[in-house]
């Protein structure tokens, strides 16, 4: 009877244990995952900060991709699948500039993706200012 | 004893769950409000008095107070049109807004009386400046 329910024990311990092993997995996995959109909204923010300031059209493009990379290393957004469009065909004084940052996060960014992959976007759009007069 | 154990244990392990994906998804909407809040803020402060300005191009720039919290409250209606936005304060010098983000809905950490929807809020400030040329100045 005493080894019986020792048995038990042993058995529900081991589950408690393995569910307790794959809710701090997945807790890391999600604080990694919150991690990279917190970055992805940053850089889509500075990203689009950085193209509304742009002096001419022809530059909004690289303005914001050069921002966009730099804030994105910052976040530890490094695993090379960063993407940073800037849709500037609003691009005018008083008109806006819109940024949409993407990634991908693998294996590299989370050890517990071992196989999947997940894809996260976020976007920003930001006022062109009325009133500049900026140097090429 | 191991179930009475469970029994304790697996509720707490919830709510813990609940606080990583649902504190998560909140952090990140916070992160969007702030974004929201300081983007409407600076489409309201690019508002300024053009009239001012030529009278005397010599004295600071300043901004024109109800087309500064018009530009802010129709940055907030074309961007997110989900969120609320108020102008808690504008005059010539500055404006102030505040932004109210959609509902975010509550998962597991209900078992814990959150939810079932929040809001988060945020706030942002901007006033006209000169010489910008590259962001963070």
């Amino acid at each position: 009877m005493r080894h019986r329910r020792r048995a038990h024990a042993t058995v529900e311990m081991g589950f408690l244990a393995l569910l307790l092993v794959v809710v701090l997995l997945g807790m890391v996995s999600v604080a990694g995952i919150v991690q990279v959109e917190m970055g992805l909204a940053a850089v889509a923010e500075e990203a689009a900060r950085a193209a509304a300031m742009a002096p001419s059209v022809a530059l909004v493009q690289e303005r914001g991709q050069n921002r966009g990379a730099a804030v994105g290393a910052g976040y530890a957004l490094r695993n090379g699948s960063l993407s940073v469009t800037v849709d500037a065909s609003r691009f005018a004084p008083g008109g806006r500039v819109r940024a949409i940052a993407a990634y991908r996060v693998t294996s590299a960014d989370l050890p517990m993706l071992v196989a999947g992959t997940v894809d996260l976007h976020r976007e920003h759009t930001e006022v062109v200012p009325r009133f500049r007069s900026l140097p090429p | 004893m191991s179930t009475a154990f469970i029994a304790v244990l697996l509720p707490a392990l919830l709510v813990l769950a609940g606080l990583a994906i649902d504190g998560g998804q909140v952090l990140v909407v916070r992160r969007e409000t702030q974004a929201l809040a300081d983007g409407a803020a600076r489409a309201g402060a690019a508002e300024i008095d053009e009239a001012a300005a030529r009278i005397d191009p010599s004295v600071p720039i300043v901004l024109d107070p109800a087309p500064a919290a018009a530009a802010a409250t129709a940055y907030i209606a074309e961007v997110a049109p989900t969120a609320q936005i108020v102008v808690t304060q504008v005059d010539p010098t500055h404006i102030a807004v505040r932004v109210t983000s959609a509902p975010v809905h509550i998962s597991l950490l209900q078992l814990a009386r959150v939810g079932p929807t929040v809001r988060v809020q945020a706030s942002g400030t901007a006033e006209p400046r000169t010489g910008i040329t590259a962001p963070g100045q």
